[in-house]
């Protein structure tokens, strides 16, 4: 039997799996209709072709990959805050785990599909099993992506299987049996004896470091889809490191704001307080000066060597994507470092607003990376149709990447009616620590 | 054959006629004559239409040829085949008269049809007889070549006028080198460098190259002069856009696979002893 | 060209047809005891003969078997013309931007109008420098970037130096499009609306006809290769700018003269564009020095939107 001591904890974590609100069916009621829009917009490129999005001849790879990217760095959060913090035991940990590891799952989950979306021919998606190339760094892709979402699954999963033997024994609150019957087959027969408690913490312990150097691995494997290719502004030695610090930036600052948006709605003021977010904002603080750092120092060496194409690259940043440019590049680092760093404006609200304000130039970020060096090739753009010469997303893509985020929000909603989403276990420890 | 004749004279002089359809068009006739390295005589006329994107061949056209200036007498028929040429190979036993220069005289002639207009076209060759010899010493490699023509049976040798030499590439002749005639002989000195095949084999060519007076001839010969030349990838050649991969990148992908995949198998085999503990402790 | 292939194929068509009737008893037995049968399918389609010179009646079993002799050809159009390394030389003295290049590849291809497998750009490359026009096919690079990123080995280099795409296994990522420094890749975003004759079987030599959701590229004509015949935009340009040849037999000729490719080389100094990429292209260039066309004849008789491509937009376009 696996007994959880403090009442409380069980009773104030499991309010959405016992019941459900009627705002939840609301909210999910908009998701779903969301996501719904997104499958017609589907269904019209599938049939139309892919001219119904804005990628033409030169830029072949737009708002699809840049969700890829995005939605692939958002992993982090688990790989960083999961695995790291694991591994450093660090006791303040306890409330943002569980996040953590659902973004990093659901994110996995949803990034490849931007990928289908951006492939011509979805009928041939086989092939990639069936005449692979492992010279392609597509290839490599694959394999690291299949290898990453099935070690996050399976960190998820250990980390769930003592809340599920939980709520399988609990009698403190009622839960429905046909949820009782699911967690007994979930729960893996853990009865807390002094072996499986075992056998379950070195398995963690193994897969948190797992995931932190495959996490290393599937983002710097992504790096190098466009640090391989020879195209300007693309061909750069410093991509793969570079996309990985920017993956953990994006990672850390969805987690403040899953943090913030969970901790209103499934009022757990109590157990996510004002701390948790200034740890996690002290590391949003540390990335950000990394990621601004390789930020700066790329495009310092790129602007004074002025190699003909790199120049031309940077004047078009400067001229047709210059909000854009200042917004990711110098707001997105800036606000966050000082919000965070100046103790008087250290408070949820702001830290959250910092976090949003990252997330969003991170996501700009990697739009100012795939679109305007594909519109700066080597033989220059002689065309006379303003589509084939500047890219414009058209609704099509920004309905899917609306489906995306609701997709999102969809299946964390989904699984907070089966999993606790603050980790009751985990809880537990830590107060035991806490304490003592 | 002779009632043709009246047919011909008027064809020449008068303009071709629209024959009422809107589709017609009016093909060009490009005459060539070749006599080849066995003396076959061969007349060559090849039917196009000018396209905007280069010249249109017309396959299945009848032509027909005729010789002698005074008197036009056919010599044969032939269909244009799918490049647009139409054959023609003068048996050897037909004599061939000669105007007072001592020039044959050849025509070609498409009738027309109800898509095409007739058209015509002449020619005027001296017959003229080459012979080559090839001959590689410490010299070097030598080409003698032998020309002159035959009037009143006496043999002429040919003077001041240029042939080449040629080697067959894949989509045309390669000149390799000249030479000039001099009282009926030119010596040509070959070039040490031309490509051949695998094996070093190069046809050479000697040849009266759409020459004013002779039209075509040309003379073959086998040699062994080529530089032996081939371009072979080797089927074990491994590179980034081969087939198969370079053996490090095999060698990495398999170790960090293993060594990732090996983890999860551990955590899995974790999990299933949990499970079997679970169940006996119950 | 697609009149020569038609007529080809009419004409092995008819006179199949008049063979047939001793065929017919001969290959389908079966077929002539069943009257039905034989009726109903010389009646609804027509006795076809491929180019292996098999003869085919179009239905279920046809099909089947067109399935297969296309994945014979994919397989064979893997493997190059033997001891040949394809090359191209385009003596930019004489391009005048005539275009036929690009009008002959589109034909000869089943393109639509605004797929450009061949380019024509109008280059300056430097402000002191002259303005000059460069036709710009797939270089058929030796060290292919865009085959080494294909993750399902769609596209693919020869022996024979040609780099091909199998339309049948390409699944549009578009990476290759990416990888290509020359843009020399088009990507179909939509039903190209062409059809091909019932009895066509896909050869990657030809590439014909456009897959949407694919990608497609200049293939230097290899199915006009295997027949020793020029490709199309070679024959077609009026200048005879563009010149083909083999790099073994050291010739290079642009269908009127013929010339040798290391002397043209030493006396024009040809060169490749971007050498510095690393990506070694099957294509060379004469610099356009003594040309035979000024550059603003390049600009004559241009259709409004071919003149509007080169208004200047950036600082490698030339001036006008």
């Amino acid at each position: 039997m696996v007994r959880i001591t403090k009442k409380n904890l069980v009773k104030e974590l499991t309010t959405e799996i016992i019941s459900t609100s009627r705002n939840w069916y609301l909210l999910f009621g908009v998701f779903v209709l969301v996501w719904a829009i997104g499958i017609y917009a589907l269904i019209q490129q599938i049939d139309k072709g892919h001219i119904v999005t804005g990628m033409r001849d030169n830029v072949v790879w737009g708002v699809y990959i840049v969700n890829f990217i995005f939605f692939m760095g958002l992993s982090y959060a688990g790989a960083l805050i999961s695995g790291v913090l694991h591994l450093f035991k660090s006791p303040w940990r306890a409330p943002v785990i569980r996040f953590a590891e659902l973004i990093t799952v659901i994110s996995l989950c949803i990034g490849p599909f931007f990928i289908f979306f951006c492939i011509g021919r979805l009928d041939r998606l086989p092939f990639l099993f069936a005449f692979p190339r492992i010279q392609s760094p597509i290839t490599w892709d694959v394999i690291a992506i299949i290898t990453d979402l099935f070690g996050c699954f399976i960190f998820l999963y250990l980390s769930l299987i003592e809340d599920f033997a939980m709520l399988r024994d609990t009698t403190d609150i009622s839960i429905k049996p046909w949820k009782k019957k699911l967690y007994r087959i979930l729960a893996l027969g853990y009865v807390g004896t002094k072996k499986q408690h075992r056998l379950l913490s070195r398995a963690k312990n193994v897969m948190a470091a797992m995931i932190i150097a495959i996490a290393i691995i599937v983002y710097s494997v992504l790096a190098w889809i466009f640090g391989v290719t020879l195209q300007p502004g693309w061909h750069s030695t410093i991509f793969g490191p570079y996309f990985v610090i920017a993956a953990v930036f994006s990672g850390t600052g969805l987690l403040i704001i899953i943090m913030q948006l969970f901790r209103k709605i499934y009022k757990l003021e109590k157990y996510i307080t004002r701390k948790h977010f200034v740890n996690v904002g002290v590391l949003l603080l540390i990335i950000a000066a990394f990621y601004g750092y390789f930020t700066f120092s790329d495009y310092l060496t790129k602007w004074y060597g002025s190699v003909k194409m790199d120049k031309i690259l940077i004047d078009k940043l400067f001229e047709d994507y210059y909000l854009m440019f200042i917004f990711a590049n110098y707001l997105g680092i800036l606000i966050p470092l000082i919000i965070v760093g100046i103790r008087k404006f250290r408070t949820i609200r702001n830290i959250v607003i910092a976090a949003v304000i990252a997330l969003l130039g991170l996501w700009f970020n990697r739009y100012i990376i795939v679109v305007p060096t594909l519109e700066t090739p080597f033989l220059p753009v002689q065309d006379y149709r303003m589509d084939f010469i500047k890219y414009s997303p058209t609704w099509v893509e920004w309905s899917l990447t609306a489906a995306g985020v609701a997709i999102f929000g969809i299946f964390m909603m989904l699984v907070s009616k089966i999993a606790p989403l603050v980790s009751i276990s985990e809880m537990e420890v830590s107060e035991e620590v806490q304490d003592q | 054959m002779l009632s043709m004749l009246p047919g011909l004279l008027v064809l020449q002089t008068l303009d071709a006629q629209d024959a009422g359809g809107d589709e017609i068009q009016s093909p060009y006739i490009e005459f060539k004559y070749l006599k080849n390295t066995e003396g076959h005589r061969i007349l060559d006329a090849k039917i196009f239409l000018a396209g905007e994107l280069g010249l249109i061949p017309l396959e299945g056209l009848p032509v027909k040829f005729y010789t002698n200036y005074e008197m036009p007498e056919l010599l044969g028929e032939a269909i244009t085949d799918k490049n647009g040429v139409a054959h023609y190979i003068i048996p050897e036993n037909v004599a061939l008269p000669v105007d007072e220069d001592n020039n044959w005289w050849f025509y070609a002639e498409f009738e027309g049809n109800e898509r095409y207009e007739m058209t015509m076209e002449e020619l005027t060759v001296m017959d003229v007889n080459l012979r080559m010899s090839v001959e590689e010493n410490e010299g070097g490699k030598k080409i003698f070549l032998e020309a002159f023509t035959v009037i009143d049976s006496e043999k002429i040798p040919v003077s001041n006028q240029d042939i080449f030499v040629f080697v067959p590439r894949m989509f045309s002749l390669l000149p390799v080198a000249e030479g000039y005639f001099i009282d009926g002989e030119a010596e040509v000195e070959f070039p040490d460098d031309v490509p051949g095949d695998e094996d070093g084999n190069l046809t050479v060519i000697g040849r009266f190259n759409d020459h004013w007076q002779f039209g075509n001839v040309e003379q073959r010969a086998e040699t062994t002069w080529g530089v032996p030349s081939s371009h072979k990838v080797a089927e074990s050649h491994r590179a980034l856009w081969t087939q198969i991969a370079p053996r490090w990148m095999i060698v990495t992908l398999t170790i960090l696979l293993a060594g990732v995949w090996g983890h999860y198998l551990f955590a899995i085999i974790s999990m299933i002893r949990i499970n079997r503990d679970g169940k006996r402790s119950e | 060209m697609a009149d020569n292939k038609r007529s080809e194929n009419s004409r092995r068509r008819f006179l199949k047809n008049i063979g047939t009737g001793l065929g017919a008893i001969s290959v389908g037995g079966a077929a002539a005891v069943a009257g039905n049968k034989m009726i109903d399918s010389s009646g609804e389609k027509v006795r076809v003969l491929t180019a292996e010179g098999k003869v085919l009646e179009v239905d279920k079993d046809a099909l089947k078997e067109l399935k297969k002799e296309t994945n014979e050809k994919r397989e064979s159009a893997r493997e190059g013309i033997p001891n040949r390394k394809f090359i191209m030389v385009i003596d930019l003295a004489k391009c005048a931007n005539a275009r036929k290049c690009i009008e002959a590849c589109q034909e000869g291809h089943m393109l639509p109008k605004d797929h450009e497998w061949i380019k024509l750009y109008s280059i300056q490359d430097a402000e002191h420098t002259a303005p000059y026009w460069l036709p710009r096919p797939c270089f058929h690079c030796d060290n292919p970037l865009c085959v080494s990123v294909c993750p399902v080995g769609a596209t693919y280099k020869r022996d024979d130096g040609i780099v091909l795409v199998d339309s049948k296994r390409c699944i549009g990522c578009k990476f290759c499009m990416t990888g290509c420094p020359y843009s020399a890749r088009s990507f179909h975003w939509k039903d190209p609306e062409v059809e091909a004759p019932e009895d066509h079987v896909y050869d990657p030599e030809l590439n014909t006809p456009p897959v949407e959701g694919t990608v497609g590229k200049c293939v230097f004509c290899a199915d006009k290769l295997r027949n020793n015949e020029l490709p199309r935009c070679v024959q077609a340009c009026p200048m005879g700018a563009l010149y083909f040849g083999d790099l073994v037999e050291d010739a290079i000729t642009n269908g009127v003269e013929t010339l040798r490719f290391s002397e043209t080389m030493e006396q024009k100094h040809g060169y490749r564009y971007l050498e510095e990429l690393g990506t070694h292209p099957s294509v060379y260039y004469l610099p356009p020095v003594n040309r035979l066309f000024d550059y603003e004849s390049g600009l004559d008789g241009l259709s409004d939107q071919n003149r509007e491509r080169y208004k200047k937009t950036g600082p490698r376009d030339a001036k006008r």
